[in-house]
């Protein structure tokens, strides 16, 4: 929200939305209005999980649901008042989130669907049928409206202003949660997880804290809920709850709260305008639904175009700090897949500052390396150090802390996100994007977005993430690949500037054009296996390197 | 040489957002075997798929018996006699072999038996392999599969990438000289090789590709071994 | 329980689980053919039931076998929907992020439960029978015609279509495109013609199970998600992806209901399965039987 124009925009709505409310809107208005908000807030958590994160939580309804039987027994069995029944909304909700959340987010996409929809039944089983405590297919009656003291909130205007200052809350709550760094470290974890959690970030302590922060949303809005219509039954938990919800956020756009929040709007309001079709107005409304999905990727927040980052100055940038030294040693180190034996006792070390070049041919093993180095992989033997610090089988935002960040074969990025906003979204104390974004050249194209950048762009930008993530070694896999002659140039120049300052850079490429006058030692691997080892020009001309190569003749 | 079956004109193909060849042109005529020679990313495999209609050109166009392919998609190149074997075989792991080899032609039964009766004598190791479930096959014997489904529907050229990688020497001897029949019999075969030794024994021509141009187009017999590698070696430096 | 209860249950549970596999079959055809879990996978069952019930007139009450002549109408009718289907819910989010696809069927579903609630009303009803006519008894164990009679179409279609796709040339064509789209087109096969064949025969697949079920145990607009869960946790219990996985996981599901609903209560088979389903994905998320080994590619 801090480009002025959607500020300006949101503000104008809002107004609008506030006037409508109190100088037109009749009772049964209001009351439309009022369910339309809480909605909102629902809708504005589970765009925290589904949105933002991109994991489709089937669960959401169930928060929902659970909210508003947690208020509704609070207030009915134990007696609580206003502000504590709505506590226990937002808790029941989030505790059972965070009871589920270690087991189930782990899972992949479609079993992570389907393990929420499980629990979102077995919550709705419960609430059917433990007749004794939740009053079973009839539900619980007679949930007081909202008093706060002597003062009624439990109709009509008071009720809307009540629900509508929640809604802004959850906005507040949602904005914390995903403006700024915060933000673009949640978009690169959802468009680019693997080079996200290379790069420092700590994915599991956000996929948490989004899951449990849409439970209570969830909760909350169903705690209102029960109290705005005094009444909870199982419907609350049935699957159509979830589909509302998950139809709000689509409609209004998968990535914006306020598109939530329009989302909410319209589709309350919708079945008002489509009573002329009779039987036919959910139809229509999920066929508006599919239509939405198909014709606007980006939902109704889509339509008004997207906030931006205001520009940044890179110019007077200050010069970015020299790394920590850092050397790294490889142990024989072993990888199996299956059979297949990928990596046989590799052992090597990159002292600060040098340039270690690796070649070798397909499939013998380069890649798998840096998957293990940068703990994507876990070797079955040998030990990994960088330094002091024994870092083999540790995850891989440690280890890119620890101070080893690696680029990709084929780009990991958020196609989104602004080249400075990729930087930004990783760097850690100390470190400025603008700085890094200059150092590799990338400051004309700073405010371009990272999916329009031509390929040689993208290697320079993933090497000034891993920069900017506080990486004293840099693991780079085939960043030549596709370059032409001038590209390779600058890039052979930014690492030698780089390995100058300190960095030590594990460098793999095919062609000897290109590695051989940077590296300072060259390694060829072969079937898994260190086969020559030395200086460039030595491994140039050893048989061994050749013939892993070339190939001996077959015939 | 007869005229030209499969022609690149100054093709350009961008993929995965680099340049993988740029502004290539090459000539490949029926009954002769081209290797294409270059190091990984050369543009080897890109300049197949964008002949099988995988890639889409940025640039130049490819004529397949004198006749534009542009707009023609890869199904109907594949009908009209291009037959293509994939980097890594690319096998339909749950199939069977006997399963692929008939999806891979679209006639009456007798004839597509007939066909795999042919290809056994071609390569008698299939015969033996026909009921075996695709993932559970060697190496060799995938890339055997492999070579026998781009041909089922008898291609006029096959373009054929990287056959030998991973393979044991000996799996090679027995492969090449097939292709060596096939070529004699008239197909053209367009071969992308990573070892220089097996595309001098046995292809006619040798086109050498660095970072996605052609450097060096000539026929086999006038190029030695260490000739090739001392190209390919020092490429970069002779620019 | 006497062994004649058992066997009673048992068969029960077959005849349940048998209609289970031929939506959890259409399901994971889907999902091979499409790489797209269909979650109106369940509605298509509805909407086949209902089918059943509006066509039921033109067969009129001639018959014995009302529900026999009505089985190829409704699945040559939901094989065009399936047509229909693919065309309008998968090939415009194809290219797109997985969850599109989620979403877009979502919605399809929608459309077909909120149509099917205008059309017929929220009421459950009852499907044409497959075969008129009382049980047989064979001492004091006594079974049910209707009930042998869905235990064998179901029977027949899941091998009938083992067949069609192992043993024709269609289904080869079919499956090469479910393993890899891109070869399928180098060998000269339209991977889309395939994938359109592909969800006409899922939802064929899905119909006859909804016109199996209908008489037995009704048909209700509400009731797709249901059958899209049971469809799903099979599929998750037979390993993902896996044609034969799906339907011993239906099966299973079938009998473990029809069991514990005996023993106990249907809400506790119910909340039984759910709660083996989540300890499942907790501590053995890839099924009891493997997932197909795929390609590394």
């Amino acid at each position: 929200m801090s480009d002025p124009r959607a500020r300006l925009t949101l503000g104008i709505a809002a107004i609008a939305l506030a006037l409508y409310a109190l100088f037109f809107a009749g009772d049964y208005a209001l009351h439309v209005l009022t369910r339309a908000g809480i909605y909102a807030i629902a809708a504005i958590g589970y765009q925290l999980i589904f949105g933002r994160l991109g994991a489709l939580s089937l669960a959401q309804g169930c928060f929902f649901g659970l909210g508003a039987y947690a208020a509704g027994l609070g207030a009915l069995e134990l007696g609580l008042g206003f502000p504590m029944t709505l506590a226990a909304g937002i808790l029941l909700p989030s505790l059972l989130a965070a009871f589920i959340a270690i087991p189930v987010l782990r899972l992949a996409s479609h079993y992570f669907a389907l393990a929420t929809l499980g629990i979102a039944q077995l919550a709705l089983l419960v609430a059917t049928n433990w007749t004794a405590v939740t009053g079973g297919a009839n539900g619980l009656f007679g949930i007081p409206p909202i008093e706060i003291g002597a003062i009624s909130l439990g109709h009509g205007l008071p009720l809307t202003i009540l629900v509508w200052a929640c809604v802004g809350l959850a906005l507040s709550i949602s904005h914390r949660m995903t403006a700024g760094k915060r933000g673009l470290a949640v978009e690169t974890l959802r468009e680019a997880p693997l080079a996200a959690a290379t790069l420092g970030i700590d994915g599991a302590a956000i996929r948490f804290r989004f899951f449990v922060a849409s439970a209570a949303l969830g909760g909350l809005a169903g705690a209102l809920q029960a109290h705005a219509i005094g009444v909870v039954s199982p419907d609350v938990l049935q699957f159509h709850v979830l589909v509302l919800i998950l139809a709000m956020t689509v409609i209004g756009g998968r990535a914006s709260p306020v598109g939530a929040v329009l989302g909410a709007l319209l589709l309350v309001h919708l079945p008002e305008w489509f009573r002329d079709f009779a039987d036919y107005y959910l139809v229509v409304y999920g066929a508006a639904l599919l239509a939405a999905i198909i014709f606007l990727p980006r939902g109704l927040a889509g339509l008004f175009g997207q906030s931006k980052m205001p520009p940044v100055e890179t110019a007077d940038a200050e010069a970015p700090r020299d790394p920590a030294p850092l050397t790294l040693s490889v142990e024989t180190v072993s990888k199996r897949f299956g059979g297949v034996t990928a990596l046989d006792g590799v052992s090597l070390t990159l002292a600060p500052g040098e340039i270690l070049g690796l070649i070798g041919p397909n499939g013998s093993g380069k890649t798998t390396l840096v998957n293990l180095l940068s703990g994507i992989e876990k070797p079955d033997g040998g030990r990994i150090l960088l330094g002091d610090a024994d870092i083999t089988g540790r995850p891989p935002e440690y280890i890119a802390r620890s101070g080893l960040c690696r680029s990709f074969q084929h780009p990991q990025i958020a196609p989104d996100l602004t080249v400075l906003e990729s930087v930004e979204a990783v760097t850690t104390e100390g470190e400025r994007a603008d700085a890094r974004v200059t150092e590799v050249g990338l400051s004309d194209g700073a405010n371009e977005k990272a999916g329009t950048l031509p390929p040689a762009a993208l290697k320079h930008l993933e090497i000034a993430r891993a920069l900017a993530a506080g990486a004293s070694i840099l693991a780079l896999d085939e960043p030549a690949a596709g370059m032409n002659e001038v590209e390779r140039t600058e890039l052979s120049t930014l690492l030698k500037r780089l390995a100058d300052a300190g960095h030590g850079i594990l460098l793999i490429d095919h062609a000897m054009d290109f590695l051989l006058p940077l590296a300072d030692r060259v390694i060829c691997l072969s079937a898994g296996q260190v086969v020559a080892e030395g200086t460039p020009a030595d491994v140039a001309r050893d048989p061994a390197a050749i013939s892993a190569y070339f190939g001996e003749s077959p015939l | 040489m007869s005229a030209s079956l499969l022609s690149f004109r100054n093709v350009s193909v961008r993929r995965g957002g680099a340049m993988a060849v740029r502004g290539l042109t090459l000539e490949v005529a029926s009954g002769e075997i081209v290797a294409l020679i270059g190091l990984n990313g050369a543009g080897k495999s890109s300049l197949l798929r964008a002949a099988m209609g995988l890639e889409t050109l940025t640039g130049g166009e490819i004529l397949f018996r004198d006749q534009s392919l542009a707009g023609r998609d890869t199904p109907d190149r594949a009908r009209r006699g291009i037959g293509y074997c994939p980097e890594g075989r690319r096998l339909f792991p749950g199939m069977s072999v006997s399963d692929t080899l008939h999806a891979a032609m679209k006639t009456p039964r007798r004839q597509r038996l007939a066909r795999i009766e042919e290809l056994t004598e071609l390569f008698p190791l299939l015969g033996s392999i026909l009921d075996r479930e695709s993932w559970s096959l060697s190496g060799g014997q995938q890339q055997v599969v492999a070579i026998a489904r781009a041909l089922m529907q008898r291609p006029e050229i096959l373009l054929l990438d990287e056959p030998s990688l991973g393979l044991a020497p000996v799996i090679c001897q027995e492969l090449f000289p097939a292709i060596r029949r096939l070529a004699d019999d008239g197909a053209a075969v367009l071969l992308a090789e990573q070892s220089t030794a097996t595309a001098l024994a046995v292809a006619d021509r040798i086109a050498v590709l660095h970072r996605g141009t052609l450097v060096l187009n000539e026929p086999a017999a006038a190029l030695s071994h260490d000739r090739l590698k001392t190209i390919l070696l020092s490429e970069g430096e002779q620019r | 329980m006497s062994t004649i209860a058992l066997t009673q249950i048992l068969l029960n549970g077959l005849a349940l689980g048998a209609a289970y596999a031929l939506i959890a079959l259409g399901f994971v055809i889907v999902l091979n053919a499409a790489g797209a879990v269909n979650f109106a996978q369940g509605e298509l069952v509805m909407a086949g039931g209902f089918a059943a019930i509006a066509l039921a007139p033109l067969i009129g009450e001639a018959t014995a076998l009302p529900g026999l002549f009505l089985l190829p109408l409704v699945m040559g009718l939901m094989g065009l929907v399936g047509a229909g289907f693919a065309w309008l819910a998968y090939f415009p989010v194809r290219k797109r992020h997985q969850v599109a696809v989620f979403v877009s069927t979502i919605a399809a579903g929608l459309v077909l439960q909120h149509l099917a609630n205008a059309l017929f009303g929220a009421a459950p009803r009852a499907g044409p029978p497959l075969i008129t006519g009382d049980s047989l008894s064979i001492g004091a164990f006594s079974v049910s015609l209707q009930q042998i009679a869905v235990m064998v179409c179901a029977a027949l279609l899941i091998s009938g279509t083992g067949l069609f796709l192992g043993r024709t040339q269609t289904g080869r064509r079919m499956r090469a495109v479910a393993q890899d789209p891109e070869m399928a087109a180098a060998i000269g096969i339209r991977p889309k013609r395939m994938i359109t064949l592909s969800f006409a025969l899922a939802i064929a697949l899905a119909g006859a199970a909804g016109l199996l079920l209908s008489n037995q145990f009704f048909v209700s607009p509400n009731d797709g998600g249901l059958f899209m869960l049971k469809a799903y946790i099979a599929v998750t219990i037979g390993g993902w992806g896996r044609l034969d996985g799906a339907v011993i996981g239906a099966l299973l599901i079938g009998i473990f209901e029809t069991l514990v609903a005996a023993l106990a209560s249907y809400l506790v088979a119910e909340a039984l399965l759910y709660a083996v389903l989540l300890v499942m994905l907790v501590f053995r998320p890839s099924g009891l039987l493997p997932e197909r080994a795929r390609a590394r590619v």
